[in-house]
């Protein structure tokens, strides 16, 4: 029964993905039938929320608006470029809220553009039948 | 006399059972109760204008150019898609309600015109068109609509669940 136990613990610690502290828990995805999660890992990523307000958080940090979002972005400039990553190869990975005004997300990645940032995704929710 | 490590025996550490099961109960009851299981998060790739292009300029020739025109209506939801490619033209007008389910015959209608200039599609990525879609949104529409149209140029799910891609490259018009 111990190692059932201990079996059940080791699964539970593997199957928790604790790479969601980037993401936001408040919101909401759009959903899609047709993605797949993705099957390898960019060389850099930089996750930014669009919460259903239009504030944008990133990491742990708390939310900014659109204007106060350049010093992030060229802090993890800085960090990829550390790490010997291209700026054009950081993949920037939107996930915005389903209610807020695509305007703001184009906005966003205009923003990210001007900082030389090219590789754009948009996050969504894989619809489960 | 007492002989130095002459009760070595009585000297050698047990180990407790009882308090390490009770530990590793609590750490699956623990893991347990935080564990969520949640649907897996998948993403669109998207092209954006390099910032010295002109906004309304594409580097493909414009019969390989699907040009999309989304409308909001009341409420941000979508009202109208506008859509081009070599000539061809369709306006497909939406119910612009709150349930996604009435809104979708627009972006289902979208799916078709867009099936009948690719084609039926190809399951491998790499082969997918070479058309290029350029989307223009208007600002205030609810990201929810700009994502169903996404799908519907991006390709669809057989019944047998596997994903055929129509149009990868997909392109946001900068907004004027």
């Amino acid at each position: 029964m111990i190692d059932m136990v201990f079996q059940l613990v080791a699964f539970l610690l593997l199957i928790i993905n604790f790479s969601d502290s980037e993401k936001s828990a408040e919101i909401q995805l759009p959903l899609s039938s047709i993605v797949k999660p993705p099957e390898s890992l960019p060389p850099y990523k930089i996750i930014l929320n669009v919460e259903d307000s239009g504030m944008i958080k990133f990491g742990t940090f708390p939310p900014v608006n659109l204007n106060a979002i350049r010093p992030i972005l060229l802090r993890e400039i800085g960090a990829a470029s550390r790490l010997d990553v291209l700026t054009e190869k950081i993949n920037v990975i939107i996930r915005a809220d389903m209610n807020v005004k695509t305007g703001l997300v184009q906005e966003l990645m205009d923003v990210c553009k001007k900082e030389g940032l090219e590789s754009f995704s948009m996050r969504v929710l894989e619809r489960m039948r | 006399m007492k002989i130095r490590g002459s009760d070595r025996k009585n000297d050698e550490l047990k180990l407790e059972m009882v308090p390490m099961i009770d530990i590793v109960f609590q750490l699956l009851v623990f893991f347990i109760m935080i564990y969520k299981p949640s649907s897996m998060e998948g993403d669109y790739k998207i092209l954006m204008p390099s910032a010295s292009e002109q906004p309304t300029m594409s580097d493909k020739p414009l019969d390989d150019v699907l040009e999309v025109t989304l409308v909001a209506g009341p409420d941000r939801f979508i009202d109208t898609i506008n859509v081009s490619f070599a000539g061809q033209e369709k306006t497909y007008k939406a119910n612009p309600s709150p349930d996604q389910a009435i809104r979708q015959p627009a972006f289902n209608s979208l799916h078709d015109f867009v099936l009948g200039v690719v084609g039926s599609g190809n399951s491998d990525p790499a082969a997918a068109s070479e058309i290029e879609a350029e989307i223009q949104i208007d600002y205030d529409l609810r990201y929810v609509d700009t994502v169903s149209a996404i799908e519907a140029i991006s390709g669809y799910k057989r019944e047998d669940g596997q994903i055929i891609k129509l149009i990868e490259k997909i392109k946001f018009r900068t907004p004027e």
